[in-house]
């Protein structure tokens, strides 16, 4: 049998409004990132270097709710009818990438560059893009 | 809308009589009434302190550049094209 969500919400720190509670808690680890240890990493020490890798992180959420109720009236039956409800619904995404290394050896410490070739492919094919297209556009203006 | 720009250094680490501590900056950005949040973090460089040295080394992002740099290829061709055009 399984204990539910013992773990996640002890009894203690029930709130009447769990779901908001949980939307807080959810910004708090997204602004979490904001800080330094996110973006460097743990030193990696071999033999006499010292290594320090260095990521760019960025981090997006958004969480929406809302609910409503309304009041009818049943002319057939004479009552009135009531209801209501609400939802919500979020996500976010957190993307990472390595921007450089920081290398300190004996003779000095210096900055070796991660260059990330997907990114600068797919760069260079939309620049290709406004290039040919418009290359195109002149051979045919100039018919 | 709340904007936030950081500067945050972090722990010093200790090597070879030099100590370095890297720097990073966030811009971040929230919308209370959307609960929606957008955070930017990346490092900026690192100070080293030695026996007879003080700098910051800057960390380039050098990807970063060489995409700017194409797509302003890309634009600068498509706007020069549409110009020569209208002549």
């Amino acid at each position: 049998m399984s204990p539910g969500n013992v773990e996640d919400r002890p009894p203690e720190v029930r709130v009447a409004n769990p779901p908001v509670e949980r939307v807080g808690r959810t910004m708090e680890k997204l602004l979490d990132t904001a800080d330094v240890s996110k973006v460097f990493g743990e030193p990696v020490a071999h033999g006499q270097l010292l290594l320090i890798p260095a990521a760019e992180v960025v981090a997006i959420a958004g969480v929406g709710m809302g609910s409503g109720g309304a009041v009818g009236f049943i002319a057939e039956q004479g009552q009135r009818s009531r209801g209501s409800g609400g939802g919500g619904g979020g996500g976010g995404k957190t993307l990472a990438r390595s921007v450089a290394v920081i290398v300190a050896s004996p003779e000095g410490v210096e900055v070796r560059p991660i260059f990330d070739w997907t990114k600068i492919a797919l760069a260079a094919f939309t620049a290709a893009g406004f290039i040919v297209a418009s290359w195109k556009g002149m051979k045919r203006g100039g018919r | 809308m709340a904007m936030f720009f950081e500067t945050k250094r972090g722990p010093a680490v200790r090597h070879g009589g030099r100590v370095l501590v890297p720097v990073g900056r966030t811009w971040g950005l929230r919308v209370p009434w959307s609960r929606a949040a957008f955070v930017w973090n990346r490092p900026l460089g690192v100070e080293v302190e030695g026996p007879g040295e003080q700098r910051f080394l800057p960390v380039p992002d050098r990807t970063r550049g060489i995409q700017w740099a194409l797509l302003g290829l890309g634009a600068a061709v498509f706007l020069l094209s549409r110009f020569l055009r209208k002549r």
